[in-house]
């Protein structure tokens, strides 16, 4: 099994906007559907769903687990007036009750309105917070606030597939657990076969067609989706063919053998292999799409970190210069030499009341 | 009364003389006025108290002279981009009750560009936060079911579907 590409390792290549397309208004109803029913229109999927879902190994503490887990009930003023930063009127004493959720008992218009400019990330963890988060982005409203937050996200494209609905792909995306052991930070992502595990899970599930056992349906590899890989050594570009792999998602291949069989020599069978090929070829373009966003999110974050940290340098030169220091004290190397300086992240108010002494203390 | 001047009466029975193109800024009040004409009557507004009301109105006359947003084009745009003017941020530095407050208000009174800053700075609060800082944050319950839970840490596990 040749090396897959991860998602923590870019090849930054300059890729345009151009394949972000605008919502289809079309598609929207089809993936309120699947959202809210959570699959369960899709009944041909059970005897898939029931094989796969085997028992997790206690063993196994996945990332949502220990956010779940380490739960403590809220400290209510410290923290708030803490995240909030430059809260001046944090000291300011407030009753406990009936302001204990003010933002969840927000009108639902409102919460949608909020969450429609956070990123697909954040929108997942605003997912986990509670149910009423929880309802609201299952439902059709909800819908709206995913398109949003993707479009905030370096412009997640649409799909062409249209049988994933807006939740399962922020999972697939954002998600970092494993999808088959669900061990955390699973870093490789193969956005052909849609799926996302850890590198034993990725090695031991994605497999040429030949490695793949037992009885298979004899239209499944047309059915199934695939995904290619090249080694980039090869005498590409002497004049010689460049090889190319073909790998499948071994349970994958299983569940479309399975409902092949099912359906063979009865109505319906036909139209489950149109279907099948037609996302097949959908999920192919929406790979490549998938990989020149992941090129334009990467670019991105790193545009946003080199401004933070300017934002930051800026402000503990004119924080120092405040002070009395002269600019060519401030821009000596004392300072920039300092690992405040080069810190990551944004220097917030409290940030600076830290790194004041250290800093003077390095000047002086 | 003067023609020029608009009386609103709050949930706590404060009153308030308000320049008409100040009050324009809500679409509520807008449309209030236009369908009473010319009144000495104060317009109630059970939903807003008086501080919060004192704030909004700082606002509104601070932005008085904003021209209409083109409506079709609001939408895209709002999206485009979380930032906040610098008289706005500084205005919307309150803590987080009266944040709320004005987000609610606002959205009562039916003031699009003030929902959106109040909108954009508790967006900017929660933004890469974990599931456990934002239920700190803000005081949200963990409300889940131990069976939700279950599903929660599941819900990325392969399936057929994706």
């Amino acid at each position: 099994m040749p090396p897959r590409k991860s998602t923590s390792k870019h090849k930054l290549v300059r890729n345009s906007d151009d394949d972000y397309e605008p919502a289809h208004e079309g598609r929207e109803g089809e993936e309120e559907v699947g959202g809210t029913a959570s699959g369960d229109e899709n009944s041909r999927d059970a005897p898939a769903r029931a094989s796969t879902s085997k028992p997790k190994k206690g063993k196994v503490k996945a990332l949502v687990d220990s956010e779940e887990e380490d739960y403590t009930p809220p400290k209510k003023k410290t923290t708030a007036s803490k995240t909030k930063g430059k809260g001046k009127a944090a000291a300011k004493p407030r009753g406990n009750r009936g302001k204990l959720s003010a933002f969840t008992s927000m009108p639902l218009d409102v919460l949608a309105l909020i969450v429609s400019h956070l990123d697909t990330k954040t929108v997942l963890a605003c997912s986990r917070t509670c149910s009423s988060f929880r309802t609201l982005l299952h439902s059709s409203q909800g819908t709206s606030c995913w398109k949003a937050a993707r479009f905030n996200t370096s412009r997640i494209p649409d799909l062409e597939a249209g049988d994933l609905t807006e939740w399962d792909y922020a999972l697939l995306l954002f998600d970092g657990n494993c999808h088959v052991c669900h061990k955390p930070k699973a870093k490789t992502v193969d956005f052909y076969l849609r799926v996302r595990a850890c590198a034993a899970c990725m090695r031991s599930n994605s497999l040429r067609a030949e490695k793949i056992r037992g009885k298979i349906h004899p239209k499944a590899f047309e059915c199934a989706l695939e995904s290619t890989w090249s080694p980039y050594y090869d005498d590409w570009g002497l004049g010689g063919e460049r090889k190319v792999y073909t790998f499948f998602w071994d349970q994958h291949v299983r569940a479309v053998s399975r409902r092949l069989y099912e359906l063979d020599g009865k109505p319906g069978f036909d139209e489950y292999v149109k279907e099948r090929k037609r996302l097949k070829v959908a999920a192919k373009q929406d790979g490549s799409k998938l990989k020149n966003w992941e090129n334009r999110f990467a670019m991105a974050k790193e545009d946003d970190a080199y401004s933070i940290l300017k934002r930051r340098q800026a402000k503990i030169e004119a924080s120092l210069i405040a002070l009395g220091y002269t600019a060519a004290e401030v821009r000596g190397d004392a300072v920039r030499s300092n690992s405040l300086y080069q810190a990551k992240g944004e220097l917030t108010d409290r940030a600076w009341n830290m790194a004041k002494p250290k800093l003077v203390a390095a000047l002086d | 009364m003067s023609a020029n001047k608009v009386k609103l009466s709050t949930s706590d029975q404060e009153e308030f003389d308000v320049d008409r193109d100040v009050a324009n800024r809500s679409v509520l009040i807008k449309n209030m006025l236009e369908d009473l004409g010319d009144s000495d009557q104060a317009i109630p507004l059970p939903n807003v108290s008086a501080n919060v009301l004192k704030k909004v109105l700082e606002w509104c006359e601070h932005h008085k002279k904003d021209p209409e947003p083109i409506a079709e084009d609001l939408d895209d745009n709002r999206r485009k981009t979380t930032e906040i003017s610098d008289w706005d941020a500084k205005f919307i530095q309150v803590d987080q009750e009266m944040l709320f407050e004005i987000i609610l208000a606002a959205n009562y009174l039916d003031i699009k560009p003030l929902l959106d800053v109040g909108c954009k700075t508790v967006a900017n609060m929660i933004k890469g936060k974990q599931p456990e800082e934002i239920r700190k944050l803000f005081n949200i319950v963990n409300d889940f079911t131990p069976e939700e839970e279950a599903q929660i840490k599941k819900e990325n596990e392969w399936a057929e579907d994706r």
